[in-house]
């Protein structure tokens, strides 16, 4: 490999000399097709890249986070401290109508299903329970009290809302019904002003938005909050908004990460300006920024037009590989700074360069066999971007203006030489090794890690977006939901009422699902032959009764017609189909999910309980259903955070297989273990720093942090190897400055990102600055400490 | 000659001008006790239906009110308003329990309603209503925003310091109060005054 790669490189050279125009075109050309591709780029928003799909669980967890209601939701909850309904309601219109009806729709929070429609049901709930209950209440004397105290309230308190349930339902037979329902939605609540939810200090109103997008969707949270806050302005005096839900969430993110964004960028401008004019100082640095462009627009554009989505997250983590890319480029550039003769530079750098590149390739090739699809995406990039970095530094590179030359000297057979080569003393490296790998496990086992979904996004906590005022108001949710799933929804339906008696055995669990409301054929049919018996039996002895009652009251019986209209109706199976068409298409929308684009749609229900569900003794108690149990999946952050924890557990796995690979490609390169030890010191120095300084920083090892780790690494690998191979061959071609340049541009790009206030940011920022700002020293003084001066051979042949 | 001009009260010119009448007339009022007709239209019935009962209004010295509605006819019910709590009963008074779900949504909104003309806030009203003059003490509201009435009317006695019959229109029913031999600030009988329980 020594001797091939540069003269591969050299032959290609020497051809691209004769034809530079067509070589750019070329260039010019594929960039063009890469932008075509990639402005075409599809971001997928949804949590299932972010999980591993190797677990059917987090999977049906992700699918069901994305599908359920409560995730798409926005609250928006008015105050007003003196509780002055009428400026919130003002406000309230103001907002509404605010926000254009494609961005979002006000939800309807006071469901009335007409109570024709409920009763009309009767016929499907008539178990024998039900039947004990009627025949309870059909019985002579309590029929004549029903009666009685419902003409009492018709005349008395009741409103439009209540009038048709007193005419259709003097006998309060309309439980036998509603029992079934998750909610007690069919009847006005007595906390509603205007339609909205009012809270119990009569302070607050709440008002909620259904977004018309996905809650990961930036461009519409961003657009809906600045309608939010213009409407704002036009608020009445001393009304006040607190914002939560999903979007929101999205939104503040993406307002963070702007704001940080907008003067980190000014920093690293002023950074890469003084970089530029102290360490550059030639025009030609304007490669040095357009190389890494051009490999990560190609990346970018095979990602594009290979995969049919993007992992946002993938893609915003895999362009700080950037820095490593523009390090190849940074090389190639001082050195040919140094030394004119472009075929010295080619036979010099091109080893070290591709055994640097070797390494960050076989670290990002082992995250090609993760479990986590957004992980995979990662690799893919990187791998792309290192690749073109590489190809466009070493053939690209020393062809532009500034280093062109039209003759290129014939490739040199040996190395240059200089009398100040060098040789790592192996015991020294060994134990400066062992005492990092040391220190890094010890301070590791004391860090703080926080591998949660939350640790990602910012907290909401200013006046405008407050999540804990948010949940002292509307009560904080201490239940958790089950999301279920199967292709038929007769099952669905059925295996939900199972899980709910299960849980609904603890007396203080309120189980709420939609699954109790659409029994069995086989059960409806029964229900039916029971009260079409009990109807045959008993429908003339009723209305007989409340006639009479009528007559002893002196009241038209007209009032009751609804009711007695029911016993004479014949009865109505009900399916999926028709609830779907019926008022309760919202309420089945709520609980019911199913993928709508996809041919055969998986359906999905949610179980909201009350109380937090012990899932292990769920699991025990359904041991003897596996079957079930892989239908079932738990939501709830706690779970949610275990469970990626596990998953990510399953990932460590390759971080041996990385370090290993590492190192058998680093003897490969070297056949020298002293080398490879000298080589690795700077990685182990970055870590160690990494981890020291988290732990001082009280800042834990979240996932930014983690995912900053593979460039901060991979630079130090990359410089570790150019080190070691300019000290042991003592060739002076700008190495040690390109190393400085290099990093100290990651630095003021990526390790900048340490002021940022968004906690992603922040992460990724520090993680890049405390590593570099050891890797430099480390690499340039350290490295040459551990070595010894040898006398050189110099006719040795690389 | 002279008391006759001096308590009879000038007749409005608009309905902004009725309703600081009635305010000026009705600061004083601390009690008040009287009769009612209520008539309920619905729309599947032709005639109404009709309850007669008694009302005791209280304003408390730490501004807030206590108002008994009792029914007496066709059957005996009641709604006790105290301290924004709503409490009914039905044939005894021993069944008192606060009322709940349904029943607060009209109780509450109708109690509310009451309390409002007796403690008149011209301003809150125009904020909250299209006010339309319909005779000298006659006043039609409609709400501004969607709300349970869709209109209101009501008549003040002559004496402006209370309701003569107010009238609550729904979308497909009505109901008219009509209040009879009111007296105003005259000692109260009843323990509900203090909060006590009814006897």
């Amino acid at each position: 490999m020594n001797k091939i790669l540069p003269h591969c490189v050299y032959t290609f050279y020497t051809w691209a000399v004769r034809h530079r125009l067509s070589l750019f075109s070329i260039i010019a050309l594929l960039w063009a097709l890469a932008f075509f591709s990639f402005s075409n780029i599809k971001l997928n928003n949804s949590s299932a890249a972010l999980l591993p799909d190797s677990s059917v669980e987090l999977q049906r967890m992700a699918r069901g986070m994305d599908l359920t209601p409560f995730s798409r939701l926005l609250y928006v909850d008015f105050y007003h401290p003196d509780g002055d309904l009428e400026s919130i309601l003002e406000a309230l219109d103001i907002l509404k109508s605010a926000i254009p009806s494609d961005l979002a729709v006000p939800m309807s929070q006071n469901l009335t299903i007409p109570p024709a429609q409920i009763m009309e049901l009767l016929p499907i709930f008539f178990t024998e329970e039900a039947k004990i209950y009627a025949t309870k209440h059909t019985q002579n004397t309590v029929i004549a009290q029903s009666v009685k105290n419902t003409f009492n309230s018709l005349s008395t308190f009741a409103n439009n809302k209540i009038i048709p349930w007193l005419r259709i339902d003097p006998l309060n037979l309309k439980s036998i019904v509603t029992q079934n329902l998750p909610m007690a939605l069919s009847m006005p609540t007595n906390n509603m002003v205007s339609d909205y939810t009012l809270s119990a200090d009569k302070k607050h109103v709440l008002l909620v938005l259904q977004p018309m997008f996905s809650m990961h969707d930036t461009d519409a949270a961003t657009k809906i909050l600045a309608h939010i806050r213009q409407s704002k302005i036009q608020f009445p005096p001393d009304v006040h908004i607190n914002l939560n839900g999903g979007l929101i969430h999205t939104a503040a993110n993406s307002e963070t990460i702007n704001a940080d964004i907008e003067y980190i960028v000014f920093l690293s401008f002023i950074g890469f300006a003084f970089i530029y004019l102290f360490l550059v100082r030639s025009w030609a640095g304007i490669w040095l920024l357009l190389t890494p462009c051009l490999a990560v627009g190609y990346s970018l554009g095979i990602m594009t037009g290979v995969n049919a989505t993007l992992s946002g997250l993938a893609l915003g983590f895999g362009a700080a590989i950037l820095g490593i890319a523009e390090d190849y480029a940074i090389h190639i550039h001082y050195a040919l700074q140094k030394e004119r003769d472009t075929s010295k530079v080619i036979r010099f750098l091109t080893i070290p360069l591709f055994q640097g590149f070797l390494l960050n390739a076989s670290g990002f090739s082992v995250l090609l066999f993760s479990s986590v699809p957004a992980i995979r995406q990662l690799a893919t990039f990187a791998l792309l971007s290192l690749f073109f970095g590489l190809l466009l530094a070493l053939f690209v590179l020393p062809l532009c203006p500034r280093f062109y030359t039209s003759r290129p000297a014939a490739l040199p057979k040996s190395n240059p030489g200089t009398p100040c080569e060098q040789e790592p003393v192996l015991w020294k490296c060994l134990l400066l090794l062992v005492v990092l790998s040391v220190s890094c496990v010890f301070v590791f086992s004391h860090s703080r890690v926080d591998v949660s979904p939350r640790s990602m996004g910012v907290e909401l906590n200013t006046d405008e977006m407050n999540m804990k005022n948010f949940m002292k108001v509307w009560g904080q949710g201490q239940g958790d939901f089950l999301i279920i799933e199967n292709t038929n929804v007769e099952i669905l339906f059925k295996n939900a009422r199972k899980i709910a008696n299960i849980l609904g055995d603890d007396k203080d669990n309120k189980v709420s699902t939609f699954a109790y409301f659409l029994p069995s054929q086989k059960e409806q049919e029964a229900n039916r032959a029971r009260w079409d018996a009990f109807i045959l039996d008993n429908s003339s002895r009723i209305k007989n009764d409340v006639l009479i009652e009528c007559q002893n009251l002196g009241i038209n019986s007209v009032i009751f017609e609804p009711f007695l209209h029911i016993l004479t109706t014949k009865s109505q199976s009900l399916s999926f189909e028709t609830l779907r068409e019926s008022d309760f298409a919202q309420l089945l929308d709520f609980f019911v999910l199913s993928n709508k684009n996809t041919e055969n749609p998986i359906f999905q229900t949610m179980l909201i309980s009350s109380q937090k569900i012990n899932i292990a003794a769920l699991e025990k108690e359904l041991s003897n259903e596996p079957l079930l149990l892989e239908q079932i999946s738990l939501i709830s952050p706690e779970y949610l955070e275990s469970e990626i924890r596990v998953a990510l557990q399953a990932e460590t796995k390759y971080i041996p297989l990385t370090l290993i690979l590492c190192t058998l490609i680093l003897y490969f390169c070297f056949m020298n273990f002293s080398q490879v030890f000298l080589a690795l010191i700077p990685s182990l120095c970055a870590m160690l720093c990494i981890l020291v300084g988290m732990y001082f920083l009280n800042s834990p090892i979240t996932l930014g942090a983690i995912a900053a780790l593979p460039l901060v690494l991979g630079l130090a690998l990359d410089h570790g190897v150019l080190i070691s191979y300019d000290l042991e061959h003592g060739v002076d071609l700008g190495v040690r400055r390109a190393l400085l340049v290099s990093s100290l541009t990651t630095c003021m790009s990526m390790g900048l990102l340490a002021l940022a206030v968004h906690p992603t940011l922040r992460a990724m920022g520090q993680v890049v600055f405390l590593g570099l700002v050891v890797e430099i020293p480390a690499s340039l003084y350290i490295l040459p400490l551990l070595c010894k001066k040898r006398r050189i051979n110099k006719h040795e042949v690389i | 000659m002279i008391t006759i001009c001096v308590h009879t009260p000038a007749h409005a010119s608009s309905s902004a001008d009725l309703l600081q009448q009635v305010k000026k007339h009705s600061t004083h009022v601390k009690t008040m006790q009287t009769k009612f007709l209520q008539e309920k239209h619905v729309d599947f019935l032709d005639a109404p239906i009709t309850t007669t009962g008694h009302m005791y209004f209280v304003k408390k010295e730490n501004n807030s009110y206590s108002l008994l509605w009792e029914y007496d006819a066709p059957s005996a019910s009641g709604i006790w308003f105290n301290n924004d709590v709503s409490w009914i009963w039905t044939q005894k008074r021993e069944s008192l329990r606060q009322s709940k779900g349904y029943e607060n949504t009209f109780v509450n909104t109708m109690m509310e309603q009451i309390i409002f003309w007796l403690h008149i806030d011209p301003q809150k009203i125009e904020s909250l209503y299209q006010l339309e003059l319909l005779g000298t003490h006659s006043i039609k509201l409609i709400p501004k925003r969607k709300e349970m009435f869709q209109s209101i009317t009501v008549t003040f006695h002559t004496d402006l310091k209370g309701l003569e019959t107010l009238v609550l229109e729904e979308k497909d029913n009505s109901t008219r109060l009509s209040f009879f031999e009111t007296k105003y600030n005259t000692p109260m009988l009843r323990t509900f005054i203090d909060g006590t329980p009814l006897p």
